[in-house]
């Protein structure tokens, strides 16, 4: 199964990397765009395979002339290996500088598309060429056509309504950039698709139009029966097994869309909050002008405010650049694998088709559940960023701020970090969830209905008093926060829960005691009680 | 500390009926200490006369019966009203209690049951017998500057709640006011159920009050006010203003708060949901939409808290009424004062012209005089006795009017500058609980989203 050196465009048949000399090794053509003759580090470190037979296949083969049985048996070795992670990758593409073309005819933009690899099927170990989304689009379909048993990454949107969306902002053409980033990404990590020879021309040819012209006449050639096989072959019409996989696919798609929209609203009744914020931070200082004693305290929630606007404007940005393109790129992609099929013509390619795609699909999977758990993450994380930021400490720290930071220390303990496993508070945890009624499956997102309040601790005036001595110690234990709260101590005209200590270091008296008022009254009643 | 105040009748008096059962020397008694200071014959247990005395003047408790006021209950009724119709309303209860210092116990002393218009009726009489003393106000009638998730409904339970707070926010402070404290009328608001409205009608303080018209005249046409008081005024202005525009504002935060909150729960849904279809990740994806949950069940508690913190907002809101209150008497003071000098001034004037016989002020008399013949001598005599008579009494009352004036200003400054410590001190210890929760709430939120995100990690 050995073949000759590699020349000029992938050669037929599969060959063992270790019967090549390196294309680094001897002298010659390292010719690199950008002049630079040393290896990049990355190319170099690729060598690790060793006794691993890692015999890659040439997926070049033009359309028709596909062979089956290797192709199986090369994936169920490939399934034994674990990921390819970094290390034994031997490919690299990158999409990135955007650029505008302006031409008589029309205006476009290019993506420069900057390949590294060791592999043999290519000539140089670096390319750089400029491609723009027409390319990437006849890159698809080519894809589609010859692999018609594979599942393709999905492309960015195609079109855009001109007028609302601007084709050359800065933001759309980050958004595709990165989502065309990520389609040569998916394509590179495939371990068919990668040496799929319209791949590879398209990585590296420098005129991608001859070639398309030429490949059009090929085509037309090869005749009627092609069609037939990789007429739209997708998940649709598949045995019992594949149906499965179509009913998650459809209910997954589902979801997301629903974590999208909520996602939306949330960044919109965040928005929201901060046009609101925005007013009110400036009212203490207004009022802070009118003080003397208060102006200090004033100007500290003043710019207490000012900090949280700072760092939910932050947030609302950062889920809005990262989290919700991800998210709808998801959605496009478990889209673009529903296609309807065509009724399954050729019955004795069936097996190798399920098996591709099942390898595929195990694939999309695994792959899907590490960018989940990214994405996710990473929301989370922005969100404690932001709890975080608010409340940061000044770079002035204000006597208000100090106190506070003081009194709530004391009334809440130490800080976080608990065991995340005994997360689940002790006490009734009232489930929004299950009170929420009439929230559908595919129902706008809308705001549950009715709070629940727990509140049997407000009674006989004990707790809760507004008044100069309003130290709050109402906030919950650490756990969960769903308990009911102690309020235990003395009341005072504003107190909510007190301490006596706290109490003498206000200088405060109780009440009542202020005035001789009180006892007299003991007096005159007991005179009149006899 | 504090003078006699200018109405010492108020204090300790009984009314003009016989009161009501609770009279008797002690009371007298404690006029007594008021104008002489020496407490000799009085009954009782007479080490507390002299640490009553003392009391006043320190803050030094020691030995001394505390007593708290507490409302402690609210109940809905229904009884009939004035026209003889069907109404409901909220009693609350208040319950006075005397408490031993040594050991701690409280006795119960009194109980009984009010409405808030019994509240509004002693507040108003408060406001007619001490014009010089910033009266501390009743929380509000009608809930404004409500969030939307609020009832703005007088009956809901979470209103008459936060008025029974409110309620009882204002018997403490006027227990602890070191003037109304003592007086009979409040003491009988806590003692006495029955036949207390008639009590306080019969005092006629309704028609002591000052019409709002004379006021607002006076305002207008006051020539020479104290500056502070017209600082005050202004300062009182812009306070109501600015808080108003706070509460308002806080207001809308709240709401959106609660929508970015809230919606957060439909995560905890969604996740669920998504997690019925997936192998390895459910696990994770099903705990971390519980976390949603509790965060997005944590926000009621969050705002709960907030309104208390709007509640004393508030009540220095409706507080700054009771300043401007006292700067509008000083204002009807100076203005009758003036009126009273000026019209001395012309009477002074008159009189001269009448005896030197030269007219330079246009008189009625004058002109008629001039039309139907001159007056005799005898009826000049006549007329400029009258008007001696007349300046003497006026320059009497002038006299009396400018002490008068003098002392309300005193007072009235006192207690002002008793408020303003008061009223610091209160919005600062507010503005330290409210950032104090703010903290609160941000540790909340990490401890969630730490959760959430160890949750998605074992996805």
């Amino acid at each position: 199964m050995s073949g000759g050196p590699p020349k000029g465009l992938p050669s037929t048949g599969p060959h063992s990397l270790l019967d090549m000399p390196h294309p680094l090794a001897g002298s010659s053509s390292e010719e690199a765009v950008g002049g630079d003759s040393t290896p990049s580090p990355d190319l170099l470190m690729a060598r690790s395979f060793g006794d691993k037979d890692l015999i890659l296949p040439n997926g070049g083969t033009p359309a028709g002339t596909s062979s089956p049985a290797s192709s199986s048996s090369l994936l169920n070795r490939l399934q034994l290996d674990d990921d390819i992670d970094g290390e034994t990758r031997d490919l690299f593409v990158t999409v990135d500088d955007p650029k505008k073309h302006v031409c008589t005819m029309e205006t476009y933009i290019t993506y420069r598309i900057t390949t590294k690899s060791t592999r043999v099927e290519f000539d140089l170990p670096e390319y750089s060429v400029r491609r723009r989304y027409q390319d990437f689009d006849w890159l698809r379909n080519k894809l589609e056509e010859s692999q018609p048993t594979h599942l393709i990454p999905p492309l960015p949107e195609k079109f855009v309504v001109k007028g609302v969306v601007d084709r050359f902002s800065e933001e759309f053409v980050e958004t595709r950039r990165k989502a065309l980033d990520k389609f040569l990404k998916r394509i590179t990590d495939h371990p068919v698709l990668s040496f799929n020879e319209h791949f590879n021309v398209f990585l590296t040819a420098k005129d991608l139009n001859a070639y398309k012209r030429q490949g059009m006449a090929l085509l037309s050639r090869v005749g009627e029966s092609v069609k037939h096989v990789t007429g739209g072959y997708k998940l649709r019409s598949r045995p019992l097994e594949f149906a499965a996989i179509g009913d998650y696919l459809d209910t997954f798609a589902l979801k997301l869309g629903t974590i999208d929209r909520i996602a939306q609203r949330i960044i919109k009744e965040e928005i929201e909050y901060l046009v609101e914020l925005r007013e009110y931070g400036p009212v203490y200082s207004t009022w802070s002008a009118l003080e003397g004693e208060l102006a200090e305290p004033l100007e500290g929630v003043s710019a207490c405010i000012g900090n949280c606007s700072t760092a939910l404007e932050e947030l609302t940005d950062d889920m809005t650049e990262d989290f919700l393109p991800v998210l709808r790129e998801y959605i496009l992609y478990s889209d673009s694998m529903k296609v309807p099929a065509d009724v399954e013509k050729c019955q004795d390619r069936m097996e190798c088709f399920n098996a591709d795609l099942k390898a595929d699909m195990e694939r999309w999977q695994s792959n899907k559940r590490q960018d989940f758990r990214q994405l996710l993450m990473g929301m989370a994380d922005k969100n404690i960023q932001y709890y975080e930021k608010v409340m940061s400490v000044p770079a002035r720290p204000s006597p208000l701020s100090e106190e506070a930071r003081l009194i709530a220390r004391e009334s809440l303990g130490q800080g976080p970090a608990r065991n995340p496993a005994a997360a689940t508070p002790a006490g009734p945890c009232p489930t929004v969830r299950d009170a929420a009624p009439g929230l559908g499956a595919e129902a706008p997102v809308g705001v549950p209905t009715g709070h629940s309040r727990a509140h049997a601790a407000h009674r006989s005036g004990s707790s809760l008093l507004p008044g100069p001595l309003g130290l709050a110690a109402s906030c919950a234990p650490e756990s969960g926060g769903l308990q009911s709260r102690e309020r235990a101590g003395p009341r005072g005209p504003w107190g909510l829960s007190l301490k006596a200590s706290s109490l003498r270091l206000l200088g405060l008296p109780y009440v009542g005691s202020e005035s001789s008022f009180y006892s007299n009254l003991r007096v005159t009643k007991e005179g009149s009680m006899e | 500390m504090e003078q006699a105040p200018p109405d010492l009748e108020r204090q300790w008096q009984p009314a003009p009926l016989e009161p009501l059962g609770h009279a008797d020397a002690g009371l007298q008694a404690a006029v007594g200490e008021e104008a002489e200071g020496s407490r000799d014959e009085v009954p009782g247990d007479g080490t507390e006369h002299a640490l009553g005395l003392g009391v006043l003047m320190t803050e030094n408790n020691f030995g001394l019966k505390k007593i708290e006021i507490s409302v402690s209950e609210a109940e809905k009724r229904t009884g009939r009203n004035a026209m003889n119709m069907q109404e409901t309303y909220t009693a609350y209860l208040i319950e006075t209690r005397s408490v031993e210092h040594t050991d701690g116990q409280s006795v119960l002393t009194d109980s009984l049951w009010r409405r808030y218009s019994e509240f509004e009726l002693l507040r108003n009489y408060l406001l007619v017998y001490y014009p010089h003393i910033v009266v501390p106000p009743l929380p509000e009638k009608r809930a404004e500057f409500v969030w939307h998730k609020l009832s703005a409904d007088n009956m809901d339970p979470d209103f008459v709640e936060r008025r029974r707070i409110g309620l009882e926010n204002f018997l403490l402070r006027v227990a602890s006011h070191p003037i109304l404290c003592r007086d009979k009328i409040f003491y009988l608001f806590l003692t006495q159920e029955g036949n207390w409205k008639e009590t306080v009608n019969e005092t006629g303080f309704q028609l002591k009050a000052d019409s709002r018209l004379k006021a607002l005249n006076a305002t207008f046409r006051v020539k020479n006010p104290d500056k502070r008081f017209t600082e005050l005024k202004h300062y009182s202005d812009e306070l109501q203003s600015v808080i108003s525009h706070l509460l308002r504002v806080r207001a809308r935060v709240a709401d959106r708060l609660y929508g970015v909150y809230k919606v957060h729960g439909n995560y905890g849904r969604v996740f669920s949901e998504w997690s019925a279809i997936e192998k390895e990740m459910g696990d994770g994806l099903q705990s971390a939409g519980h976390h949603m949950d509790v965060y997005a069940s944590s926000i009621d508690d969050i705002l709960e808290d907030e309104e208390h913190y709007a509640d004393q907002l508030k009540e220095y809101l409706f507080y700054a009424e009771a300043l401007r209150a006292v700067c509008r008497k000083h204002e009807l003071m100076q203005y009758d004062l003036e009126m009273a000098a000026q019209d001395l001034a012309s009477k002074k004037q008159q009189c001269e012209e009448l005896a030197t016989g030269t007219v330079r002020t246009f008189s009625l008399k004058g002109m008629t005089t001039k039309l139907f013949g001159q007056e005799t001598p005898e009826q000049r005599e006549a007329r400029i006795k009258v008007l001696e008579e007349q300046i003497n009494e006026g320059e009497q009352q002038l006299k009396s009017k400018n002490l008068e004036g003098r002392e309300f200003v005193k007072n009235a400054w006192a207690d002002i500058e008793r408020f303003k410590e008061q009223k610091n001190h209160d919005l600062k210890e507010a503005l330290i609980s409210y950032a104090v929760m703010q903290i609160s709430m941000c540790k909340k939120g990490i401890q969630v989203w730490t959760n959430a995100k160890e949750c998605f990690s074992k996805m």
